[in-house]
């Protein structure tokens, strides 16, 4: 049995440029392919996207220790140039590890668009911890330190 | 308990230092009073003290006075890896949007700009 955590955060980022076309980055399969990555050392599989609602989405890849994740998502609701409401499953290593709900809004700022992503979700913390998931810590917590906001 | 951004913050905050990383690290091992945590530090009594309430307020550890002796525990390692799991969608996110602003002001320039104003 794994406990299961929740947790949420906001993002936002402001571009000079009109929310149709912030838009069409999360709309255009072959746009959103050219900026929605992985993580550094992340190399790509599969990926699939079909944006409607009900449309599913995947992101299969791999790191470079072979470790595979695996990024199953299905779209909820599209307001054309506004609003897009999805909900994925975090798959890392075979083993489901997050289950998120994702909020992306645009609104109009000047002449240009403010983006406000918001992720609600449900992590999965395996019990047996051992020393070389503890070392997998204090990685992250070290990357995390490194990519401080300020 | 981890439905607020505020919560993240101070973990960033608590992170961005390397004597703090290095209390950090050492309570992985187990459990270390004050004292023990200040004896390798270049720096006073009260300096680490300090220290260990900025990482106490971001919860990422706590500590227990016992007679004349405070000890520090780390906080529960799922509350670390949740904090880290939500810093790292967050660090994802960012560098998302670094690429896709990018891609915007480079798509603008080559004038591919090709539909209307309103959304």
């Amino acid at each position: 049995m794994t406990a299961a955590i929740h947790g949420s955060f906001t993002v936002e980022r402001v571009f000079d440029a009109s929310p149709s076309r912030v838009f069409r980055a999360f709309a255009d399969p072959v746009a959103k392919a050219r900026w929605f990555v992985g993580p550094a050392g992340w190399s790509e599989i599969e990926r699939s996207m079909d944006f409607r609602a009900g449309g599913r989405e995947i992101a299969h890849g791999r790191f470079s220790d072979g470790t595979e994740t695996r990024f199953e998502s299905r779209y909820h609701a599209i307001v054309d140039g506004e609003r897009l409401v999805y909900v994925y499953d975090m798959y890392v290593g075979g083993a489901l590890l997050s289950v998120s709900l994702a909020t992306i809004e645009l609104t109009r700022q000047g002449t240009g668009t403010l983006l406000r992503i918001t992720e609600q979700g449900v992590y999965f913390d395996a019990e047996d911890a051992n020393d070389q998931r503890r070392e997998g810590t204090l990685h992250l917590l070290e990357q995390i330190a490194t990519h401080l906001p300020d | 308990m981890l439905d607020d951004q505020v919560a993240l913050d101070l973990v960033f905050h608590a992170l961005a230092d390397p004597t703090r990383r290095a209390i950090v690290e050492r309570l992985t091992r187990g459990p270390a009073s004050v004292g023990e945590l200040a004896a390798p530090m270049p720096m006073s009594l009260a300096a680490v003290m300090q220290h260990i309430r900025v990482l106490e307020e971001s919860r990422l550890l706590h500590t227990e006075k016992l007679g004349r002796v405070r000890t520090c525990t780390i906080a529960p390692e799922a509350l670390v890896r949740a904090e880290a799991w939500l810093g790292e969608r967050r660090i994802l996110w960012n560098r998302r949007l670094d690429r896709l602003g990018a891609l915007l002001d480079e798509d603008e320039k080559h004038g591919t700009e090709n539909e209307g104003t309103s959304s």
